[in-house]
């Protein structure tokens, strides 16, 4: 269970928070991920304020809150404070940047297995912008989640300028869970571009169906 | 043939007929499994079920000793050229099957990253829908297969 979350600026200041967290024992990264927050940012109408987040008034922060701590009772998770503390609230601010990184760290003990705690860390990033920093230097397995998190958002890092795809394959046109890939959208098939076809008549006959746009 | 050739005991056939009965009993599938529909297989492959009545027991992991290639399972635009290969490497006569409901149109997967049936790649002969289909499925499946063996041998399919 996470019990904590920080929230952070992206680039050198996330660097060093996730190297402080490294120093204190936060030996294994459990995730990293990305939220793309356009879909909420961009309402049907196209207007930005029509995000989630952004469309509740701060002073009605808390309520969203309660009621969700209701609900998360009620199913068994763990409860939530029902009033937010100015720190919290500041989670919830308005921001304007489309993406979110989220690295998930936990404290395992090698020898036993004891978990002995998780932390996450937040940080919004630009879109467009290589601001972040990569972070398998502390953590190994950050290689192959930043690569994933390129290959799925197209989030860039400053020092991966060469940053290859880990999913998908290198022709693949766009980034699949950006909110703005249309969810319609097949793109060709892979292999070789002037192979015979295969050796029966009927074959042709066979209409493909995907549809390419 | 005239009753003077006829040694005693023979019977007489046709070398088509005769071809397509051997080749329909002595199947080598190359299973090529990617997905959930796996565990199906192994299920119709293993004693219960019993693929061995079929003359289809022995699964050959090489595509040049096979003659059914059955496709167990997603085809992601990823694997798709290699899946390709294999039905390239393989000796004619052949034969395909599409596992699965997946192998057969996509399935569920209408998406960005999995193909929409594997006939848009390779020929198929023999499509199994179900998610997963049935060891029962999977055996009638497999004697429509030897029956279009048998009818395809009539050609001299190579």
């Amino acid at each position: 269970m996470i019990t904590e979350v920080r929230r952070t600026e992206p680039g050198e200041a996330l660097l060093a928070e996730l190297k402080g967290l490294k120093e204190q024992g936060y030996n294994v990264l459990i995730d990293l991920t990305a939220i793309d927050w356009s879909a909420v940012s961009r309402g049907p109408k196209g207007d930005s304020s029509d995000n989630l987040k952004r469309a509740v008034p701060a002073e009605r922060l808390n309520d969203v809150h309660t009621i969700a701590s209701a609900e998360g009772e009620e199913y068994g998770t763990p409860k939530m404070p029902e009033r937010l503390s100015p720190e919290q609230a500041k989670f919830y601010e308005p921001r304007p940047e489309r993406f979110e990184v989220v690295y998930r760290l936990a404290k395992i003990d090698p020898a036993t297995g004891v978990d002995g705690g998780r932390v996450e860390v937040r940080a919004y990033v630009p879109e467009g912008e290589a601001v972040l920093r990569t972070a398998a230097g502390l953590w190994p397995i950050a290689d192959w989640l930043e690569r994933e998190i390129w290959d799925m958002f197209g989030v860039k890092f400053a020092d991966r300028p060469d940053i290859k795809r880990l999913l998908l394959y290198e022709q693949f046109e766009g980034h699949p869970l950006r909110k703005d890939y249309p969810i319609t959208k097949r793109q060709p098939l892979i292999g070789p571009a002037n192979a015979d076809l295969p050796d029966r008549p009927t074959f042709n006959l066979i209409k493909p169906t995907v549809k390419f746009e | 043939m005239a009753e003077e050739y006829q040694p005693m005991g023979t019977l007489t056939t046709q070398l088509n007929a005769a071809l397509g009965w051997a080749r329909k009993y002595s199947m080598f599938p190359y299973p090529f499994v990617t997905a959930c529909c796996g565990m199906e297989f192994m299920s119709t492959s293993a004693s219960h079920y019993d693929l061995d009545r079929f003359g289809a027991a022995f699964p050959r992991f090489s595509p040049r000793q096979a003659d059914v290639l059955m496709v167990v399972g997603t085809i992601s635009h990823k694997i798709a050229p290699v899946l390709r290969r294999i039905y390239d490497q393989m000796a004619s006569p052949k034969w395909v099957v599409a596992f699965g409901v997946c192998t057969c149109t996509g399935g569920f997967y209408n998406d960005y990253s999995t193909v929409q049936g594997i006939d848009t790649i390779i020929p198929v002969d023999l499509y199994i829908p179900g998610c997963p289909p049935r060891p029962e499925m999977v055996l009638q499946g497999l004697m429509l297969l030897q029956e279009k063996i048998q009818k395809d041998s009539k050609g001299l399919r190579r």
